[in-house]
């Protein structure tokens, strides 16, 4: 508290002023002084200038008050003073003032001039603290900004570093990571006005006692002046001195008591850390550490990301991330999030990102949202087959699983077209199937074939008088046969054609076409079974015309004519005749007994259903037969 | 062994000409009363239902034709049955694996022995 002779009024305070303007000029914690109008010095000063500037009231009556400005802010000041002088009031202008002990403070002033009094009356209000706060403020807003702008672990703390020295005016700033051993930092890049670099790896220990507690208890260590510092021996005295360090600020950054980094600022010479740049230098370590592990983890979850990507674009599968969409609480669609390239090629669904599934196919059955909901509700993955209409027929191989949260409703589902695959095996299945029978088939035929030898031969034996007979008949026989069934074999529909068989037949006896020989008709396909019956019986009548027929004499013809009737297109009925003409002797009847006999009169009627007709004629032996063919010619067997 | 068969009356389906009459040639020799050979299976269902039969036999494929039909008729009417085919049992329909079969090409005695055997399966 001011005494009551603190409060004296001073000098030339107007003498009509009321005493109580002299208590407020006493007791103000702001600044009031008057200046004199013509020579821009102090003239009076109330007692917060010793107070808040550290000057006693007497240094600073009658001297120039530019003395006492900074020399930054002093060209604006004394252009604003002049203004005053000229009769202008002047309000709320800031510009710092130099205290007694060198640092600077920021007055706010406002100023009047009073020309009866040749005065000019000023408040000066001290605005520091709020300056200080704004500066650093602004600071860390660009130390966000510039943070923010950098790419990866190392480049934000070159731009933390550089932002922070150019900020204090300071020779180095070096942000070191602990290397994990608890005895190594290592400073990957530190920031310099110019002086070498200090980057490498160091030891705790190597700092000294006092900065090694420093760092296990958190505490930021300040040296002000390290050669002046009586905490430091002589030895780290010299050490700092042959860097070049002549005023440092340690800040260690530790989580759970284990150390992670410490930003350190150094000065060339002393240098005061004023508590504001002490908080910014806090502040910056914070924030450069935690954009540190910040752009650290985002650098590893790109880089693994990368590499899921890569899969998902190379791989041969299907991918897609999907979102249900519900309705009044029901799921109704799913939105694409995400799609690989392989995805478009198994569903046929182009350019599906960011769009519905019944934007894209209306016609989705709704089995699939059903099947996808309950994906995304349970949580229970799925792995499953399904087929739809909507996507072209295909058929699908599925693994559908939630990602992310219960509430995000996503899915991401592998997938495959295998529609392709189903067919192959469908048809490998029929072909199976298909080949099963033909086995069967071939066995039949195989078996029933050798029954026929067997009758063919006991009926040949019976008719045959001598050995060389039966030889002779029945290898004709089994070479007829024979015949039939190679052409039969070859032919991929498994038919004869029907002037195939007869010229065949001829041509194994030496019958060649002639004068003598009439063979005419349409195309005729014979199945197996009819091309193996009509074969034997022509293999009979060549044999019989070699003997007593139309083969045997120079005068005999032979004409063989067919004709087809039709049913709606298709030919239901074969007229064949077999026609012998100019054998001057009727042929020997053969006995009703004989094969080739029983063969045309009883087994074509009982076996093809046929009505044939044969005559031993004068002139030659005429056959014919109308067989029905219930459409089973044109390879059906 | 012939007198068992002597006077039996026996249906047979068979489509091959020559076989059918192998047939008819071995049973006639044993004093069997052969009803057919028929080559179809028409034929066959209408003989079935007029003549009283004791056994018949049965080609398996009457010319691409498979003759189940007329196996299952013949089993609804109580006479006895066996199949004569070119297949091995594998291939044939499950119900009817069981049936009696002789598998061409086969001898007089074979198809002697298993008609018997189907005759006095009915009678006993």
């Amino acid at each position: 508290m001011l005494g009551l002779s603190g409060m004296r009024l001073i000098n030339t305070m107007s003498p009509e002023s009321p005493v109580i303007f002299e208590h407020f000029f006493e007791l103000s914690m702001d600044l009031l002084a008057t200046a004199s109008l013509r020579d821009r010095r102090w003239h009076n000063v109330n007692p917060s200038f010793e107070r808040v500037l550290g000057w006693p009231q007497a240094d600073l009556m009658e001297r120039p008050f530019s003395d006492l400005i900074h020399p930054d802010d002093l060209a604006r000041s004394q252009a604003a003073i002049a203004d005053v002088e000229a009769g202008d009031a002047l309000t709320d202008f800031e510009y710092r003032v130099r205290c007694n002990d060198g640092s600077y403070r920021w007055i706010a002033w406002n100023m009047m001039p009073r020309k009866e009094d040749d005065l000019i009356y000023c408040i000066g209000r001290d605005i520091t603290e709020r300056r200080l706060a704004e500066e650093r403020q602004a600071f860390l807003f660009n130390l966000g900004e510039g943070i923010r702008d950098a790419s990866g672990p190392v480049k934000v703390q070159e731009v933390a570093q550089r932002l922070l020295g150019e900020h204090l005016g300071a020779d180095r700033v070096g942000y070191a990571e602990d290397l994990g051993d608890g005895i190594h930092v290592e400073m990957t890049r530190d920031w310099t006005n110019g002086v070498p670099s200090l980057a490498g790896v160091y030891r705790y220990a190597d700092y000294g006692q006092d900065l090694l507690d420093a760092l296990r208890t958190g505490r930021t260590c300040i040296r002000h002046d390290v050669q002046a510092d009586p905490l430091m021996s002589a030895a780290e005295k010299s050490s700092h001195a042959a860097l070049g360090l002549g005023a440092t600020i340690n800040v260690p950054l530790t989580h759970n008591g284990k150390p992670l980094a410490i930003l350190a600022v150094h000065f060339n010479g002393p240098h005061y850390f004023t508590p504001t740049e002490v908080a910014i230098i806090e502040d910056t370590a914070e924030r450069t550490l935690l954009a540190v592990h910040r752009a650290r983890s985002e650098a590893a979850l790109r880089k693994s990301e990368l590499k899921y990507r890569d899969l998902f674009n190379s791989m041969d599968e299907g991918y897609c991330i999907i979102q249900i969409l519900q309705e009044n609480g029901r799921a109704v669609d799913w939105r694409f999030l995400e799609v690989n390239p392989a995805f478009e090629k198994h569903n046929g669904l182009v350019s599906a990102t960011g769009r519905t599934m019944r934007e894209l196919q209306p016609a989705i059955e709704p089995k699939w949202v059903d099947i996808y909901a309950h994906v995304a509700e349970t949580g229970e993955s799925r792995r499953f087959e399904e087929d739809s209409a909507a996507l072209d027929g295909r058929t699908f191989n599925l693994f559908a699983f939630r990602v992310g949260q219960p509430e995000d409703r996503m899915v991401a589902v592998l997938f495959r077209d295998i529609t392709e695959q189903r067919r192959s095996e469908k048809e490998l299945r029929e072909s199976e199937d298909r080949l099963r029978v033909l086995v069967g088939e071939l066995q039949h035929r195989v078996r029933n074939i050798l029954t026929v030898v067997r009758s063919m031969f006991a009926s040949t034996a019976e008719t045959s008088e001598a050995k060389d007979d039966l030889v002779d008949h029945f290898v004709g026989r089994l070479d007829a046969l024979a015949r039939t069934q190679v052409i039969v074999t070859s032919s991929a529909a498994r038919t004869v054609d029907l002037e195939n068989l007869i010229r065949d037949e001829l041509l194994s006896v030496g019958v060649h076409d002639g004068p003598a020989l009439r063979i005419h008709g349409p195309d005729v396909a014979l199945n197996a079974k009819l091309g193996e019956t009509l074969g034997l019986v022509f293999h009979e009548l060549t044999t019989n015309a070699l003997k007593y027929g139309a083969l045997k004499v120079s005068s005999g013809r032979l004409n063989i004519s067919w004709k087809l009737d039709m049913d709606q297109g298709q030919p239901s009925t074969l007229h064949l005749c077999w026609s012998e003409e100019g054998v001057p002797a009727i042929s020997v009847n053969p006995s009703r007994k004989a094969f080739g006999r029983e063969l045309i009169e009883e087994a074509l009627p009982y076996q093809l259903g046929a009505d044939t007709r044969l005559e031993f004629r004068s002139g030659g032996l005429r056959w014919s037969i109308s067989l029905p063919l219930n459409g089973e010619i044109d390879g059906r067997v | 062994m012939s007198c068992t068969l002597k006077g039996k009356r026996i249906l047979v389906i068979e489509d091959e000409y020559f076989i059918a009459m192998d047939i008819k040639r071995t049973l006639n020799d044993v004093g069997v009363d052969i009803v057919g050979p028929l080559s179809n299976i028409g034929q066959g269902l209408a003989s079935a239902s007029d003549d009283k039969l004791d056994a018949a036999i049965l080609d398996l494929n009457l010319d691409g034709v498979m003759s189940f039909p007329l196996a299952e008729r013949l089993a609804a009417l109580g006479v006895p049955y066996l199949f004569l085919t070119g297949y091995d049992s594998w291939s044939l329909p499950h119900d009817f694996r069981a049936a009696p079969h002789v598998v061409k090409p086969f001898s007089s005695q074979q198809l002697i022995a298993a008609v018997e055997g189907l005759c006095g399966a009915s009678a006993s």
